[in-house]
């Protein structure tokens, strides 16, 4: 932070912002305005006709819930992973760590199919859920273990380094103090470790939102039931409804705008509470 | 009526950092633990405080056997070298940390943890800062406020860990009378870890020398300056600042003077 008047040791500040600036607009800047001009060229009742329509409203639902849904889930087993890999030492960790970063790595396609094959009625876990009537398969809840899946490095990758630098004598102090486990993890340990995992499962949430490859293998995409957005607007654009797919393309755009200055505000806000 | 330690042995893999260890420590007073860096010091604290295990031998607290007590069990204040104030709480509130976490059998209602900690802010000199948070104070203030934290449980005993180790110079030597007045006011029970020798000598009232696990000698800060037992002892202690330990009670006073000026 002392280097904010662009005074540190290194020069080339102005070089290093300018490269910065260009690089961030040629990349994102500009296709953002593009996608943003494309949808003015719309009229306000169009656009409101276009975003109205039941089946949008729909695929925004299912879009919207299951990206929450999978969010939540992450913040749980995302924390109690980057616990288990932070504080513990166990046979294979190494294998379990680098597992963790997989999702990054393979295309979603990929992933998206062999979630299918899995938990397809033929599948290994489908067979096993199929005993208890459970479909997976081409139904919502397929969706959200697509998007768990995708987004559990967020939450992972955000919240593990955060653990590992948890001071150890923070714990000990609470515990001479009198606390018990319970009250140690949820007076102490959790209330440090919350931003971050608010940080990650925003992330994980934001991506969820835009998620295509993975889910459109897993779900059924019936227009009303399991249709998430982003396909909807690929059947735009394969039917050269451009104005619809930009219509739909800035409304995810403002929502993911939004998205991002809540999970920041909060950010900024548990930070002040801790140093006002 | 005091704490005992008889026999006590702790290995970590081949590393012995205490061979057979026993010392008697007498109520109220305050004793410093004083040796070189991994002379075992730092350990027999954390086993006394509970945060390790013994291999071998026992701790007495007053005559009953807390050897394999949990130290949520043991009522003892610990403070840590570096501070371990909880961040996201105020200063308040890691204060009274210690009241609030008591089963509510035992808790103490609302305005008696209000008063409690009210008492323990003036007599740390903090009464300005309890809606501050950890970030916003400086070394020794923090250290202060783990200080009033640890006393909030009213320990049995007072254990601190290199208290004043991450201070610079001038705030560690006023701190250290600040804490050897303290004590004089509230004679709790108190065991210090340090490896510095004027430190031990200005503030405690014996001083337990260590050296590799083992214990060299126990004596007055007088009696270990002027009488060493061993080569050890007399060269650890050769370059110390005698007139620290002769003019005691009379740095007392100007402490006391000097607090005014606000530490």
């Amino acid at each position: 932070m002392k280097m904010k008047n662009g005074r540190g040791k290194i020069p080339g500040f102005g070089l290093s912002l300018g490269l910065s600036l260009s690089y961030l607009s040629f990349l994102i800047l500009i296709p953002i305005s593009a996608l943003v001009i494309y949808a003015a060229k719309i009229s306000p009742a169009e656009y409101f006709n276009i975003i109205l329509d039941e089946r949008v409203i729909a695929a925004f639902k299912v879009s919207f819930f299951s990206a929450i849904a999978a969010a939540l889930l992450n913040f749980v087993f995302g924390f109690i992973i980057a616990w288990i890999l932070a504080r513990h030492n166990f046979f294979g960790k190494k294998i379990v760590d680098a597992c963790i970063d997989l999702p990054f790595a393979i295309p979603t396609a990929v992933a998206g199919i062999s979630l299918a094959m899995v938990f397809s009625l033929n599948g290994f876990m489908g067979k096993f859920l199929s005993l208890f009537n459970i479909s997976l398969e081409y139904s919502r809840a397929g969706i959200v273990i697509a998007i768990v899946f995708i987004g559990l490095p967020f939450v992972v990758r955000t919240v593990q380094p955060v653990i590992e630098e948890l001071d150890n004598g923070v714990e000990e102090a609470a515990a001479s103090l009198g606390a018990n486990y319970f009250q140690i993890f949820f007076k102490v340990v959790f209330p440090s470790v919350l931003p971050a995992l608010i940080t990650g499962a925003a992330m994980a949430f934001a991506r969820g939102l835009g998620e295509y490859g993975s889910v459109i293998f897993i779900s059924s995409n019936m227009p009303y039931e399991s249709e998430i957005v982003p396909l909807l607007i690929i059947k735009k654009l394969m039917q050269f409804d451009y104005a619809g797919a930009s219509a739909i393309g800035a409304t995810m755009l403002v929502i993911a705008f939004i998205m991002l200055f809540i999970t920041n505000f909060l950010q900024n806000y548990m930070i002040k509470e801790r140093s006002s | 009526m005091n704490i005992e330690i008889t026999n006590v042995s702790k290995k970590f893999g081949n590393f012995i950092a205490l061979n057979d260890v026993s010392i008697n420590i007498p109520k109220g007073e305050i004793i410093a633990l004083l040796g070189p860096s991994g002379c075992g010091k730092t350990t027999l604290l954390r086993i006394i405080a509970g945060l390790e295990t013994p291999d071998y031998g026992a701790i007495k607290f007053f005559g009953e056997d807390f050897t394999n007590k949990k130290v949520k069990d043991r009522n003892v204040g610990f403070v840590f070298q570096h501070y371990a104030l909880f961040r996201h709480m105020n200063i308040f509130e890691n204060i009274a940390f210690g009241l609030r976490v008591r089963p509510k059998k035992i808790r103490p209602d609302k305005k008696a943890i209000y008063e409690n900690v009210m008492r323990l802010v003036s007599l740390v000199q903090l009464d300005n800062f309890v809606n501050r948070f950890p970030s916003e104070l400086s070394g020794g203030q923090r250290q202060r406020v783990a200080l009033a934290r640890a006393l909030a449980v009213e320990p049995t005993v007072l254990l601190l860990d290199e208290p004043f180790g991450a201070l610079d110079a001038k705030v560690r030597k006023e701190l250290r009378l600040w804490l050897r007045r303290l004590h004089d006011e509230i004679h709790v029970t108190s065991i210090f870890v340090t490896h510095d020798q004027d430190e031990a000598l200005e503030v405690s009232d014996s001083i337990v020398i260590m050296n590799k696990g083992k214990i060299e000698q126990i004596g007055s800060p007088e009696a270990v300056c002027d009488s060493p037992v061993n080569p050890f002892v007399a060269d650890f202690l050769s370059d110390v600042n005698r007139p620290l330990v002769k003019n005691k009670k009379k740095k007392l006073f100007d402490v006391m003077n000097d607090d005014r000026q606000g530490i």
